[in-house]
């Protein structure tokens, strides 16, 4: 299946990629290194679009704080999206700052039946201001708020049923959640409703022995693959992003690991249309 | 019984802001579950040392010549302390230098405002948004005694009692230990920022286009040394490496 390998847009590869010598099918800009910028980063995203679709990922929208919706924040990123033209908009269901202060992280946000209705009203609020729909994202998380009162699962079902808006699936946050937290990850796949998937992420993390940390600074996990071949099977393919934001290595690295997802589904695909086959031929 | 919800979700994440902020003084434990491994303090300590890596991170992108100049210990220790001073109220990193020069001022640290100042311009200059035509070469000849000048968004005049610009351009991580004036231009051509070290009359002038004010006017109160010959030399220069994004003839 062609045109789902994509992976950040990231400075150390411009010359590459600006020379033609990228080989994934779509990249992914982080929002808030454009939205106020525009010299050479603008130059850039008007450059690699011409040759490939572009996903717009945001850190800022903090979608989970008690503060009301940014609507300069939005207007900017609306400016952007005009500009471009993304396939996605997307952002992490999460909050990062308070009374207007940013912390530049993605923290955890208490899941209560109150944050549900608080964030699904700001997201649809969101949507309507960008005139688009959006995604969001699974975050890792270290810790959980003794005030909780939902599952991660039953949690981010209700904010995309209750604020019809789009998953981004990140397998490797799973993963990190299933150990942080002792989770089953499988169980988690398998009850995300697969008609809101409309991406799935990948990324390296650090062992911390008592936790991992979700640094985006290596390869893919074994067990990570074992679970976006899961992923795959229950959910079915959807574009998938190779995040590398740390100690980045080449290009042809990051590209390489993209190739690893891809082969995963084209080879669950495979499968399928043998048993498909198969089924036909016994009935 | 509304409100009283929502205010818990809001006390909960001040709570959790407060913990950030004062990181690591303030850390209440009964906010969060037991972890099933290892202390809850190590898994806090990821949020509460995350701020000050990525806004170092942030700063010394900005402020590359000043951080290294101000060697480790002096650049930690006034950057540390503008942090705390200023919280980020910015949703985008790149712009969460913005009080530096004005607080290290503040603390008398002039030199290293100047720098801070200039090299704020440097990335103001790089992020501007020009307008994406060109002043082509054929209507160089339009330009009259009465034409007036229109900046680029990416063009930035900078001067100052220290040769800050000049040491800048030395690129030896070494601040000037003389005061002598100093006149330079910061602008952006294909994408890339470039620094002009002005004479006292060239900045006059692109001072007062800057202030709308006419060729002709530009021209007045100029040194003496000033000759006109120069003008249609340095007139060729600033149009060809678009300091402006438009002039009226
Ligand atoms: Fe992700």
């Amino acid at each position: 299946m062609k045109g789902l390998a994509g992976i950040g847009l990231r400075t150390s590869h411009y010359s590459e990629i600006r020379n033609g010598n990228a080989r994934v099918d779509w990249f992914e800009i982080i929002s808030e290194n454009y939205i106020d910028s525009g010299g050479a980063p603008l130059s850039m995203i008007e450059k690699v679009r011409e040759d490939h679709p572009i996903a717009m990922h945001g850190v800022s929208l903090n979608i989970g704080s008690s503060d009301k919706v940014d609507k300069n924040y939005l207007k900017k990123l609306k400016e952007l999206k005009n500009r471009i033209s993304p396939f996605v908009i997307s952002d992490h269901l999460c909050w990062g700052g308070i009374e207007g202060r940013h912390w530049h992280d993605l923290f955890p946000v208490p899941m209560t039946e109150e944050a549900v209705k608080h964030i699904s009203k700001k997201i649809r609020q969101t949507q309507e201001i960008l005139e688009s729909r959006i995604a969001l994202e699974n975050i890792s998380t270290y810790l959980r708020w003794a005030a909780d009162e939902l599952s991660e699962t039953e949690f981010t079902k209700a904010i995309l049923q209750e604020a019809d808006c789009d998953l981004l699936l990140d397998v490797n946050n799973i993963y990190v959640n299933s150990f942080n937290h002792d989770l089953d990850a499988y169980d988690f796949i398998s009850k995300m409703p697969a008609e809101r998937v409309v991406q799935f992420h990948l990324a390296g993390h650090s062992n911390l022995k008592t936790f991992l940390f979700d640094t985006h600074d290596a390869e893919v996990i074994s067990p990570v693959w074992d679970l976006f071949r899961h992923a795959i099977q229950t959910i079915g393919p959807r574009k998938f992003l190779v995040e590398w934001d740390d100690k980045i290595p080449e290009l042809k690295v990051v590209e390489a690991e993209a190739f690893k997802a891809q082969k995963i589904i084209d080879k669950v695909l495979i499968e399928r249309r043998n048993e498909d086959s198969k089924k036909r031929k016994t009935a | 019984m509304k409100t009283a919800k929502k205010e818990k979700l809001h006390k909960l994440l001040l709570s959790f802001d407060r913990g950030i902020r004062d990181y690591p003084h303030r850390l209440r434990p009964e906010l969060f579950q037991t972890p099933m491994r290892g202390d809850w303090e190590d898994r806090f300590s990821i949020y509460g040392t995350g701020y000050s890596v990525r806004t170092k991170e942030a700063m010394e992108e900005i402020f590359e010549f000043l951080s290294s100049a101000m060697k480790v210990k002096g650049w930690n220790q006034w950057g540390r302390a503008y942090i705390e001073k200023y919280p980020s109220r910015v949703y985008n990193l790149s712009k969460i230098g913005e009080d530096f020069p004005k607080f290290l001022k503040r603390n008398k640290k002039l030199i290293w405002a100047e720098m801070a100042r200039f090299e704020l311009l440097i990335a103001k200059s790089f992020h501007a948004f020009n307008r994406g035509e060109k002043i082509s070469a054929e209507r160089f000849s339009e330009i009259n005694e009465r034409s007036k000048f229109e900046f680029a968004s990416s063009t930035f005049l900078f001067e100052s009692k220290w040769p800050i610009a000049n040491a800048w351009k030395s690129q030896k991580a070494k601040l000037p230990s003389k005061p002598k004036n100093e006149f330079a231009l910061i602008y952006r051509k294909s994408d890339q920022v470039f620094v002009r070290i002005l004479s006292a009359n060239e900045f006059k002038i692109l001072k007062s286009f800057k202030a709308r004010k006419n060729l002709a006017s530009s021209l007045k109160n100029l040194d003496k040394n000033f000759e006109p010959s120069q003008l249609s030399e340095w007139l060729h220069f600033w149009l060809t490496n678009d300091f402006f994004a438009d002039f009226s003839s």
